[in-house]
């Protein structure tokens, strides 16, 4: 190992240690990681400015910039709260049926919008819902986050890691939907039926006031519908451009900042109230990761480590990529799953670079940071804002009554999705 | 318009106080007596701690989550939240004004009804305490009390004219 690499592995680990610790602010961490891996190169001859450029990925952080504008623009209109509403008159007030549909739609929202927007406007309808009951919030709002998770594995931009993963191998929307989705669709069946052997007792409960459920007017909660039907065809427009993207060589950062753009030419909000929502904290972190870990690539830290895996990868594939999946998994209980994906993707393009099929292990790792986020509360940031929010009702959810949940519902899905994994090896291999 | 009145000639010289350790079930008691929005918390010398205002005391009985809801206008009915007493239990009852009370915004006795205005504007309050030059509250005067005496100066001054 040369100096450079000693350095810049000793840099990028700290800057790791440090953001996993949460002893400061993740994104402060990252760019001052950043910043002293750009002055330790340039001082040292490894690594330069111009490099640490080149190394953000555009690509992710347009794609994310673009949704989160989506995102803010649909959130003024009122649309998560009736769509909650709605899914809770269907239930007609069956604590187990209202579990499904809210379930079933923070699922479906989570698959092209941020989690963490879904869970914060999803779950304050639910309590709302669960009080008027007179039934306990927990269960739903352990289904929100636990399926908002889940779900997001299924596309491309339903969670960050697979945002960046997709960015890194070059897999389309429709890689996701023909790889990741069904083994999602899977998984959730699997959570559901946990869930039902969890919380058989609360989802006994006989609810109470149920007209006053049904009295709940979704269309009062829309506070501007015009502006909901102008930002839904925009994000129809958008997915529908996500699965063509591959026959028109559109990159899915444009097409996520050209919706972007449609929806403020349309909708003209306040820039600058839009903004405020901007989840700023987020990008800057990527970035300043992204730089710091480009560092570590221009030392040659990461072809050393892949030469490693490729060595592994190549003797067997197949245990190669189920060590990854359920090695992230492992990992993704613990520590959020962004900053483990950001380290892992320049590895596994390492290990791509010599030679090796690397479609099984990207898979594998969208499969394991995804799925493995549900077993604790820090496991993925749409648990912890489900608990914070959750401080607020008579029932505060803590760790161990997330672990009741959780734990079981990341042991069964990873289950089922390791063995699909296993048995659809073959598919895994292709892009 | 020249007004030369200040806030002591429009305020109130009985007011209700309630101390530090006074309980949400003492003060209820007294908001139905004295039929009083304001309840100025005060030490013995009399000097102004806080105020605790009647959305202070309701908002105890009010469940935590409404807060998170930014809109409920589309709520007709509270369902089971009308009906028990979930938030009545004897923790909620006994807490005290120490707790509950906002800092102690006031007046001094001398200030000028537009400052007095501007005070109770700011903070959108509907009752301002008024103290003397140590602190110690000497009155209270309401939105309606500042209002007459504003108005008044205003239409006396119109009439002269």
């Amino acid at each position: 190992m040369s100096p450079a690499q000693g350095v810049s592995s000793l840099i990028f680990v700290a800057t790791l240690v440090i953001i996993l610790s949460e002893r400061l602010d993740a994104t402060i961490v990252a760019m001052a990681g950043g910043v002293a891996m750009v002055t330790v190169g340039t001082a040292m001859g490894f690594y330069s400015q111009g490099q640490a450029l080149r190394s953000v990925d555009f690509d992710t952080l347009g794609l994310l910039l673009g949704i989160m504008i989506l995102a803010l623009l649909l959130e003024k209109t009122g649309f998560f709260q009736y769509m909650a509403i709605l899914a809770g008159k269907l239930s007609r007030g069956n604590p187990w049926v209202l579990l499904i549909m809210l379930g079933s739609t923070t699922t479906l929202l989570s698959t092209v919008m941020p989690n963490v927007t879904v869970i914060v406007l999803i779950v304050p309808v639910t309590i709302l819902i669960a009080e008027i009951l007179g039934i306990s919030p927990v269960p739903l709002l352990m289904a929100e986050a636990l399926f908002s998770n889940t779900g997001g594995v299924a596309t491309l931009v339903g969670d960050p890691p697979n945002v960046m993963i997709a960015s890194a191998a070059g897999f389309s929307f429709n890689d996701f939907l023909t790889h990741t989705a069904p083994l999602v669709l899977m998984c959730l069946l699997a959570a559901l039926i946990v869930l039902r052997v969890v919380y058989r007792a609360e989802l006994g409960e006989p609810p109470k006031n149920v007209e006053a459920l049904m009295r709940l007017d979704e269309r009062q909660a829309l506070t501007d519908p015009r502006g909901m039907n102008k930002v839904l065809i925009v994000l129809g427009m958008v997915i529908l451009l996500f699965l063509v993207q591959g026959p028109l060589g559109l990159t899915s950062a444009f097409i996520a900042l050209a919706g972007a753009a449609a929806g403020l030419v349309w909708v003209r909000p306040s820039m600058e109230e839009t903004l405020k929502g901007m989840e700023w904290s987020l990008l800057l972190f990527f970035a300043g990761l992204f730089v710091t870990v480009g560092g570590l690539e221009a030392a040659g830290v990461l072809d050393l480590l892949a030469s490693v895996v490729a060595a592994l990868a190549q003797a067997n594939l197949l245990l190669a990529s189920v060590s990854v999946l359920v090695g992230a998994a492992l990992v993704s209980t613990v520590v959020n799953n962004v900053p483990l994906t950001i380290a892992l993707i320049p590895m596994v393009a390492g290990v791509g670079d010599l030679g090796v099929p690397t479609s099984p292990l990207w898979w594998a790792l969208a499969l394991g940071a995804g799925l493995g986020g549900n077993a604790t509360i820090m496991g993925a940031t749409p648990n912890m804002v489900a608990v914070a929010l959750s401080q607020k009702t008579r029932v505060p959810i803590t760790s161990r009554l997330w672990m009741r949940a959780g734990l079981p519902v990341m042991i069964v899905t990873c289950f089922v999705a390791t063995v699909l994994f296993v048995v659809f090896f073959g598919w895994m291999k292709t892009p | 318009m020249k007004i030369e009145a200040s806030i002591k000639d429009c305020m109130k010289r009985r007011v209700i106080t309630v101390a530090s350790s006074t309980t949400v079930r003492q003060a209820a008691r007294l908001v139905l007596e004295e039929h009083v929005g304001t309840l100025p918390v005060v030490d013995e010398a009399g000097v102004l701690l806080g105020v605790v205002r009647l959305n202070d005391l309701l908002g105890v009985f009010m469940p935590d989550f409404v807060t998170l809801l930014d809109n409920i206008d589309f709520v007709h009915d509270f369902g089971a939240l009308e009906q028990g007493e979930p938030r009545l239990g004897p923790e909620v009852a006994g807490l005290t004004m120490s707790r509950l009370a906002g800092p102690p915004v006031a007046v001094e006795e001398d200030s000028g009804l537009m400052h007095a205005l501007a005070t109770l504007i700011k903070h959108q309050w509907q009752d301002l305490p008024v103290v003397d030059k140590e602190g110690r509250l000497v009155g209270i005067a309401s939105r309606v009390d500042i209002a007459v005496a504003f108005f008044a100066h205003w239409l006396r001054d119109e009439a002269s004219a």
